[in-house]
């Protein structure tokens, strides 16, 4: 099979990108796939596992500057090679390439889980799932199902129906 | 203590007693956390790598549902006695590799257990019979509430819990679960089947875990990402894959058994039987495969010389290292095939 993009050599780097749910099938020589800025380029296992997710994303956060963790001392082409972080900081350290990063993986870009017990973002659920708990309530007593069903919902997304 | 006394002892999930059981082999629930201002055990000195050692063992102490657990430290483990623990799902095999200042902490029946120091500095474990996520994760849950009032947890507002690879962040949470599929294997649509789940936010993989042929027609089916949805959330949608699965498996597995059909498999599971009656070497994964014919005929309520919990105990019996433990020293290939055997002709006799 030859080279999509230069159309002489033989393909030998194979993957699949999703652009707007469809599904490409690309097929590039070493020389193209070099030289081009693609997902699937990176050796490193997390870029390889976003790749499969669906491509890096583009532009800025493929080629970042060289940021550094001043808590632990990564660096992020560390982390690029190998996927791992080094300390909590590393989160905020990298704030700006990774939470791309998370988003591309995981699809979303914020926790809607549980808290750790006694901190202030536990607290803030707690209180937004008593107040929807209210509402619920009476939004039921009103016989008003569609907000009911709505309210439902939120708690749901809250770890807390 | 003793490894070699929890030989003896049974895993709680292997009793055939959890919902599904018959198809869900096994249902798990993990979470990563780490401790806040601390480098990720892959990148600590030894200094502050054993503290957090002996700070999540104490914290473990007073975690209400660990009370009775033992805490095994990996460095005084030989490394059979490792493999041992890689197989009964109580440590990875990463954990088994660096031991310097590793534990683990395995409470009553298996059932609950926290890798300390692994690739993140800990990993708590529920894992039972059965479809069980929710309930696993309402006891880990409880644990876990229980370590974070003596360990200040890394946790970010927007991202959750923070751990050493981006794609456990959030929750922290894998929820899987071991299906035996033998009856879409037979006919034929295991592929078709798992394919469709890749777009349902699962992965799938073998027995043993990433990268690794299936064994035994035991899959391993978890969620995708970890970080977006609440625990809950993540754990039902996991719930619901895994019930669709088992409706189609008992479908195959009834027609499996009607007619013409049933003469086959009949003829299959009595042969798998006579094999494990008889052999005098065998590899693991024949053994495997011969298990998950007796097991299908168990599960269509045949009459064979074994039962459901026994065969469970047997997937992870018949490996290696608990073959090794069982001779009480290392063996080569062999050895172990000879003594599986013996085992195998023992529990069908």
């Amino acid at each position: 099979m030859l080279c999509s993009r230069c159309g002489k050599n033989e393909a030998s780097v194979h993957f699949k990108q999703i652009v707007n749910n469809q599904v490409a099938q690309i097929d590039l020589c070493v020389d193209c796939a070099k030289s081009a800025d693609l997902p699937g380029a990176a050796v490193s296992p997390i870029f390889d596992l976003l790749s499969k997710l669906g491509g890096l994303p583009p532009g800025r956060e493929a080629r970042p500057k060289d940021l550094l963790c001043r808590a632990c001392g990564l660096r992020y082409s560390s982390f690029r090679e190998t996927g791992m972080l080094g300390c909590p900081s590393c989160y905020e350290s990298f704030a700006g390439p990774l939470s791309a990063v998370l988003k591309q993986i995981h699809g979303a870009s914020r926790h809607g889980g549980k808290a750790p017990a006694g901190s202030p973002d536990r607290r803030r659920i707690e209180e937004d799932a008593a107040k929807l708990r209210e509402l619920l309530k009476k939004a039921v007593a009103a016989e008003d199902f569609e907000e009911a069903a709505r309210l439902r919902d939120r708690l749901r997304a809250l770890g807390r129906d | 203590m003793q490894l070699s006394n929890m030989l003896r002892f049974k895993m709680g999930w292997a009793e055939p007693a959890g919902p599904s059981h018959e198809v869900v082999l096994s249902s798990r629930v993990r979470l990563a956390r780490n401790l806040s201002g601390r480098p990720f055990p892959g990148r600590s000195t030894p200094k502050a790598t054993a503290a957090v050692l002996s700070e999540a063992l104490a914290a473990a102490r007073k975690a209400k549902a660990l009370a009775k657990a033992a805490s095994i430290l990996l460095e005084e483990l030989e490394e059979t006695e490792r493999v041992f623990l890689v197989e009964r799902y109580l440590i990875s095999r990463l954990l088994a590799q660096a031991t310097r200042s590793r534990g683990v902490v395995v409470g009553e029946r298996e059932i609950l257990s926290l890798m300390i120091n692994e690739e993140d500095h800990l990993r708590l474990q529920g894992i039972d019979s059965g479809l069980c996520l929710e309930k696993l994760f309402d006891q880990t849950d409880s644990v876990d509430d229980d370590l974070s009032r003596s360990l200040e947890f890394a946790f970010h507002p927007d991202w959750g819990y923070l751990a050493a690879c981006p794609t456990n962040a959030g929750t922290g949470l894998r929820a899987s679960c071991l299906v035996h599929l033998p009856g879409l294997g037979l006919t034929g649509q295991i592929n078709r089947v798992l394919d469709g789940l890749s777009r349902l936010g699962v992965v799938v993989r073998g027995l043993y875990g990433e990268g690794t042929k299936v064994t035994g027609d035991l899959y391993q089916v978890s969620n995708a990402t970890a970080l977006g949805p609440a625990e809950r959330s993540l754990i039902s949608s996991v719930s619901k894959v895994v019930g669709t699965l088992v409706q189609r498996e008992l479908e195959a597995r009834r027609s499996l058994a009607e007619g013409s059909h049933g003469t086959r498999l009949e003829d299959l599971v009595y042969r798998s039987l006579g094999v494990l009656q008889n052999a005098r070497v065998i590899s693991y994964e024949e053994s495997m495969q011969h298990l998950s014919y007796i097991r299908l005929a168990l599960s269509l309520g045949w009459k064979i010389p074994a039962s459901l919990d026994a065969v469970n105990e047997l997937t992870v019996l018949a490996r290696p290292g608990h073959i090794q433990m069982l001779a009480g020293r290392a063996l080569d290939a062999g050895e172990r095939d000879f003594l599986r055997a013996s085992l195998l002709r023992k529990k069908f006799s």
